[in-house]
């Protein structure tokens, strides 16, 4: 047995060890990543058992296990968040043109219907239908049920479903998760103004591993909400994965080059999780075991960081662009020392690994957040210069203690870490257009419940 | 323009600061922390391939630097001495002592298996596999003999040192040769250091300039002489546009002076927003000089006085310059292209000119040292400087002022910003070229 498989063994032991003490649904039913999942794709029930992926004895070959080809509609978390992201995403933000409490719980079980068919891969057979109508399945992926591609359909809200202009739009506004709201527009570097990518009463993260699919599954729920919902913006973005990455690693590399998603939180740890992502009994009971996502459309100036020289580059990151260690290390998952580099002589103060995550201890390590992020290219500009960057998703468990203090107190913050640091260098060549703040609410765990019931019949 | 202090303009800034704080101790050698926070220089020699490519499974897509492949086989093999010593020890019959030697090398393996793990995921999964039977014999099996282990640890040392070859490119295999490539050397000498007088003094003389010009610009608007201030604008900033990067090097300062609303939680009712800008929207969008305006010129030329002598105190390096300059480059594209700098004025072009004119001054100080070393390079720089100079000209008055930069249609825009990226293009490879690193 590879040292590699030991250390997934022990991980994954911790991981029983936590769920057995926990002894709740939370750790057992929590949708798991692709490397600890069943073999089979016929599993579709979140049947965790840590012990029964059964790869730990120390003679058995340490094979990798099989991949998971689709993700479960139902669970006790909505697929999408720590599930392992797979290709492609499109992200959606409609707009509820209806005005009825009624249609509202119409919305949201069709949502519920067409994603928990479409995850199972159920696009529609041939069989079911009839001349005299319309299509019900548009036909682009064909009839056959798909067995893979790992769709999920995560559904947000945004504050605008509780409360638009200050009018309680549903009868919802007493419910409104604590710390939802818009997206700050006061975020300094941000560029705002005139953009058409902003905030939205529902959002949905549909990702797959092919952008066909994406758009299969975004075109199936506007055919079915017509009248209900109207769309107001869509972003597609793309990633590419590497295999086999053990927790602490990136699984991606970013357009400007370098690794993203190092230090990322271990979604293995399901009490990591339910301290930095769930939300707990500090939210209305309609709204635990759900969380916050931040939404971030950040433009690159993919031309003008081609030009800087690569310790510029690295100097601007704070990481070795091959490795990804941090400029004090040697190998990606060493941990920096920060407090023996106060002057930022070999990381520098305004790097953006130490303005994003300073290692304070506790005080920042609470602040942490899941980072899911794709990337996106929309063409060229007005400038003829690539139309390009990141889809930053940070999920929380309260959107302002953890993405919005890190953005305001750390990385925008000109006196962080010491006076005079200035904003961090990053930010000259990246800066936000468009996003929102939604939260996700919990998943649906019975066949007879919908997406968000308990807020919408509760 | 943002806030940020770039890292081009770092090694400006760290010279000049040492040289403020180290004149008492004499230390002149002192390097700028960004260069010693740069472990590699890239120059496009420096570009390692994949020239012994052979396993094209779990292949690595990153290209290392030959000084990270140095780096990385001196300290493989000084880990692998304890290998050594462990299977000498074992030859001796000396299990506490093979276990002694061979923990050193699991303690050590964590340092290094990154460098492993980068070259090739393979032979990094083939050391793993190999230690895992080793350390179980000997640092977790109190009962193991020397006739278990001497066999465990030869498949070890094998793989380990196979790896070490393959990564020195002195075997067969792995994804990529690791052959060190060689970077230009850098220029130095005392017509460099004449070359680079000339930038200091040209600098500085901006600095001058610029203090001169804002107090016009001031007094205009104290005196609530819009069409005045107006007038004034445009050459205080010809002057700041020019010095802009060094500027960057202190950010109070260019927060003091060039900062744009967004830069602000509270945008343009932000009380702490001063400088240039607000009083640009003063003029132009509010078109009204008060109280308020008059405090914020008192402040502007406080700054800029300020400015103007930290700029005096730097120490122009040729790195620095250069990277500046290019710097100028690229701010014309982020900046002025899209028209956000000037929002209220519109006078783009006018910080476009300013840009291009202190950017082609400091490369023309040192064009003939990269023509030397590199003569296409300066024929295309040379000839993007005077394609952007050319298509410019129909946006000036015959007196030098700037048509307002809104009323380009997108046509132009694009055609101007296409031109500016070949220049900048070709400016970025002009500190590698000389063999500085800024």
């Amino acid at each position: 047995m590879s040292e590699i498989s030991r250390r997934a063994a022990l991980k994954a032991l911790g991981l029983a060890t936590a769920s057995a003490v926990a002894g709740g649904a939370v750790a057992t039913n929590a949708f798991r990543p692709q490397e600890q999942s069943q073999p089979s794709a016929a599993t579709l029930q979140p049947t965790a058992n840590v012990s029964s992926t059964g790869t730990f004895s120390p003679t058995a070959t340490p094979a990798t296990a099989p991949a998971v080809e689709l993700y479960p509609f139902e669970g006790v978390y909505q697929a999408g968040v720590i599930t392992d992201p797979p290709e492609a995403v499109l992200l959606v933000s409609l707009q509820v043109l209806a005005t009825k409490p009624d249609d509202l719980v119409k919305i949201m079980q069709i949502l519920t219907a067409r994603s928990r068919e479409m995850m199972a891969g159920q696009m529609g057979a041939a069989a079911a239908e009839d001349a005299t109508f319309p299509p019900h399945n548009t036909g682009e992926l064909g009839y056959d049920p798909l067995k893979d591609g790992r769709l999920s359909v995560m559904v947000g809200l945004g504050s605008s479903l509780f409360t638009r202009d200050g009018k309680d739009r549903f009868g919802l506004a007493s419910k409104k998760p604590i710390a939802l709201k818009p997206m700050p527009r006061d975020l300094v570097g941000d560029r705002l103004a005139g953009s058409t990518r902003l905030d939205g009463d529902i959002l949905l993260q549909i990702s797959s591993d092919h952008p066909l699919v994406n758009f299969h599954a975004f075109r199936d729920i506007l055919k079915n909400t017509k009248g209900l919902v109207s769309p107001v913006w869509v972003q597609p973005g793309f990633q590419r994965y590497f295999q086999n990455m053990q927790p602490g690693e990136a699984k991606a590399r970013g357009l400007l080059g370098f690794k993203d998603g190092t230090a990322n939180l271990d979604v293995t740890d399901a009490e990591l999780m339910s301290k930095l992502i769930w939300t707990g009994p500090e939210e209305p009971d309609w709204a635990q075991g759900g969380t916050y996502v931040a939404v971030r459309v950040i433009r690159e100036q993919i031309e003008r960081w081609d030009r800087l020289n690569l310790s510029q580059q690295e100097a601007s990151i704070g990481r070795t662009k091959t490795t990804g260690a941090t400029l004090d290390t040697k190998t990606e998952t060493a941990l920096p020392d920060y407090a023996a580099d106060p002057d930022g002589v070999k990381v520098p103060l305004n790097s953006h690994v130490r303005k994003a995550n300073p290692r304070l201890g506790e005080e920042s390590d609470k602040r942490r957040m899941l980072r899911r992020g794709f990337l996106y290219m929309n063409g060229v500009d007005k400038s003829g210069l690539l139309d390009a960057g990141f889809l930053f998703q940070g999920f929380c468990r309260n959107i302002e203690e953890q993405f919005e203090f890190v953005k305001r107190n750390y990385m925008t913050n000109r006196h962080f870490p010491k006076q005079n640091t200035g904003v961090q260098d990053l930010d000259e060549y990246i800066f936000c257009v468009g996003g929102g703040y939604f939260f996700v609410p919990a998943g649906v765990q019975k066949e007879d419940r919908f997406l968000a019931d308990a807020l919408l019949l509760g | 323009m943002n806030l940020s202090v770039k890292s081009i303009a770092r090694g400006v800034l760290a010279t000049g600061l040492l040289s403020l704080s180290l004149v008492a101790c004499g230390d002149n050698t002192a390097t700028a922390p960004a260069a010693a926070t740069a472990p590699v220089v890239a120059t496009t020699a420096a570009t390692t391939t994949g020239a012994a490519g052979t396993t094209a499974a779990g292949a690595t897509t990153a290209a290392g630097t030959a000084q990270d492949a140095t780096k990385a086989i001196q300290a493989l093999n000084d880990l692998g001495k304890n290998l050594d010593e462990t299977s000498a020890a074992l030859q001796k019959n000396d299990l506490a002592a093979a276990k002694a030697a061979y923990k050193k090398f699991d303690d050590g393996w964590d340092d290094v298996e990154g460098y492993v793990q980068q070259f090739d995921r393979k032979q990094y999964q083939a050391i793993e596999e190999a230690m895992t039977p080793v350390g179980r014999e000997l640092l977790r099996n109190a009962n193991t003999t020397v006739a278990t282990v001497t066999p465990l640890l030869k498949t070890l040392s094998d793989t380990y040192n196979n790896t070490i070859k393959q990564m020195a490119g002195t075997a067969p295999g792995g994804t990529r040769s690791a052959t060190p490539t060689t970077k230009a050397a850098a220029i130095s000498g005392p017509e460099l250091d004449a070359a680079t007088a000339k930038v200091d003094q040209y600098l500085k003389g901006k600095a001058d300039k610029l203090v001169t010009n804002t107090q016009a610009f001031v007094t205009a608007v104290k005196s609530k002489d819009i069409a005045g201030a107006k007038a004034a604008y445009q050459q205080a900033r010809f002057n700041y546009e020019g010095v802009e990067f060094l500027a960057e090097s202190f950010t109070d300062m260019d927060v003091a002076i060039d900062a744009r609303p967004d830069d602000f939680p509270k945008g343009e009712n932000d009380p702490t927003w001063t400088g240039f800008h607000p009083l640009e929207k003063a003029i132009w969008a509010d078109g009204k000089l008060d109280a308020n305006t008059d405090k914020l010129a008192d402040k502007l030329i406080a700054d800029v006085t300020k400015l103007r002598d930290q700029i005096k105190s730097m120490t122009i390096n040729p790195a620095g310059a250069i990277a500046g300059a290019a710097d100028l480059i690229e701010e014309i594209q982020s900046g002025k292209i899209t028209g956000e700098e000037e929002r209220y004025s519109h006078s783009d072009f006018n910080d476009f000119k300013a840009n291009l004119a202190s950017a082609k001054f400091v490369y023309q100080a040192y064009a003939r040292f990269v023509k030397q070393r590199n003569a296409s390079l300066d024929a295309d720089v040379t000839a993007a400087f005077g394609e952007i100079e050319t298509a410019l000209t129909p946006y000036f008055s015959a007196d030098g002022v700037a048509v307002d930069y809104s009323k380009l249609n997108d046509n132009a825009r694009k055609a101007l910003a296409q031109k500016v990226e070949a220049l900048a293009d070709s400016f970025s490879k002009v500190n590698g070229t000389l063999g500085l690193n800024a």
